[in-house]
């Protein structure tokens, strides 16, 4: 009796166990994607969801090569599609054996970093360095990349960029940060210092500032959902870009974590409840909303002022654009002196896996 | 009257709203700075200069926190509270404070 006892208890334990390690491959394979996945993801599922050239090397190895053009503004589905996929491929435990950046013949500052993200959160997750070869790469690719502290993240070696070459845009050393971090504070400064050395000459630090922190602040407030399973570690990306025959100063902040839209809290009594209801209500629309003055997700009073400061940047100059990309969504600001203030919304069919803000200001 | 300059008293680069935002918090500066100062002093000045910016969250927290938490009521805060700033950018967050002060209702309870 007292076996057979011991015996179910162990075989309940075991199944137990079986059920409980399924759920997790599930949770973490899942994710914050738009859609939900098969529990193990099968190189054909992964192609076929992600339209992506992904080629097998072995059960659990893969090669995957990355479009012509990466870039959210011209080519948002394809981008968005390959670092879907490779996340994917990183949350179910896939080796990639090269991520091929042969064929890339522009990358624009935004993809640059939601790449860096992956990549890097892939080195994290796979415990190993991503492997890729430059030998292919076009040369301003891989001078922009190297800016921005790729080939550290894919193990390569440097290169050596000829003095002679012209330089239309270059890109900052992006820096990571985590709601662990106690003073994130000092990040976004010292990347307003490496903005200032690039562009040799100060800049709006206040407005920037109060964008970074309030962005900073969103991530560590309401970004990532409270899972002990995630990796994610409540991350962020940050980075610039300059082009100095336009004076185009770019910066950008990128987290995986849920979006605005799955994080804004619904007005009851209000028409918002009904379109959320039947599904009318759009992503881009709700980040719109989040971005009213006391809107929070987190049902306080005092909450639901930061996101306004996000404008504020690029309002501080003759020209400037706010873009956010969220789940499905994007919100845009363009600010001129001239013609004031225009704001587009546009929702696309696939996520951006997180929430990507980017400030555009002519210095 | 006492005065609490930011930058050098607290931090260049104050940010976020509660503790797990960071050491350099809204929440910690209101608890450990300002209201100490206000409670033992008759008036204190606040020098808001020198730091790398404000986000709304630090301010609202710092500031409105005084009159949500129930220590000081905002008529009390006009008498007792001076913002102070000597470089013209920073009296836009002067205008902030007193927004959030003035914004700022006492929780229940409180």
């Amino acid at each position: 009796m007292i076996w057979s006892v011991r015996h179910r208890g162990n075989r309940w334990r075991r199944n137990h166990d079986k059920r409980w390690n399924l759920r997790q491959d599930r949770r973490k394979f899942i994710g914050s994607s738009g859609f939900a996945a098969p529990k193990i993801p099968h190189l054909a599922w992964l192609a076929r969801h992600t339209n992506c050239d992904i080629k097998k090397i072995d059960d659990k190895t893969v090669e995957l090569s990355l479009p012509d053009h990466l870039d959210f503004e011209e080519n948002y589905a394809d981008t968005v599609d390959h670092f879907a996929a490779l996340r994917k491929a990183a949350n179910a435990g896939y080796r990639i054996k090269e991520l091929v950046f042969d064929n890339i013949r522009f990358v624009s500052p935004a993809a640059a970093l939601v790449l860096a993200s992956e990549v890097d959160r892939w080195n994290q997750r796979i415990g190993g360095k991503l492997k890729s070869y430059d030998h292919k790469w076009d040369n301003d690719i891989k001078r922009l990349l190297c800016g921005m502290g790729f080939f550290e993240l894919l193990n390569i070696k440097r290169p050596t960029i000829p003095a002679d070459h012209e330089i239309s845009l270059t890109f900052l050393n992006f820096i990571r940060g985590t709601s662990a971090v106690r003073d994130s504070g000092k990040l976004a400064r010292q990347l307003r210092m490496n903005i200032e050395a690039l562009v040799g000459a100060e800049i709006q630090r206040h407005f920037l500032f109060e964008g970074l922190s309030e962005a900073i602040t969103n991530v560590g407030q309401h970004a990532y959902p409270l899972d002990p399973f995630d990796i994610s570690k409540k991350q962020w990306w940050l980075s610039a870009s300059y082009k100095p025959v336009d004076q185009e100063l770019v910066v950008m902040f990128y987290d995986q974590g849920r979006g605005i839209p799955n994080t804004l809290p619904m007005k009851w009594a209000s028409f918002e409840l009904v379109k959320r209801l039947f599904s009318s209500w759009t992503d881009s629309q709700k980040i719109e909303a989040a971005m009213e003055y006391g809107r929070t997700a987190t049902k306080r009073s005092e909450r639901g002022k930061g996101l306004q400061n996000l404008i504020e940047f690029a309002k501080a100059h003759d020209e400037g654009k706010l873009s956010i990309y969220s789940h499905f969504g994007l919100y845009r600001v363009i600010w001129s002196k001239k013609s004031g203030t225009k704001t587009l919304l546009r929702d696309h069919e696939h996520s951006i896996g997180g929430t990507l803000i980017e400030w555009s200001v002519k210095l | 009257m006492k005065t609490i300059k930011i930058a050098t008293d607290f931090s260049e680069t104050p940010l976020g709203r509660y503790p797990t935002d960071g050491d350099f918090n809204g929440t910690r500066f209101r608890e450990e700075f300002l209201l100490p100062a206000l409670t033992t002093e008759g008036k204190v000045a606040v020098d808001i200069d020198d730091v790398e910016g404000y986000g709304s969250s630090f301010l609202d927290e710092a500031f409105g926190g005084l009159v949500r938490k129930g220590h000081f009521t905002v008529g009390a805060l006009k008498n007792k509270l001076d913002i102070q700033y000597h470089r013209p950018e920073f009296k836009m967050y002067r205008d902030l404070v007193w927004k959030y002060i003035d914004e700022a209702r006492p929780e229940k309870g409180k």
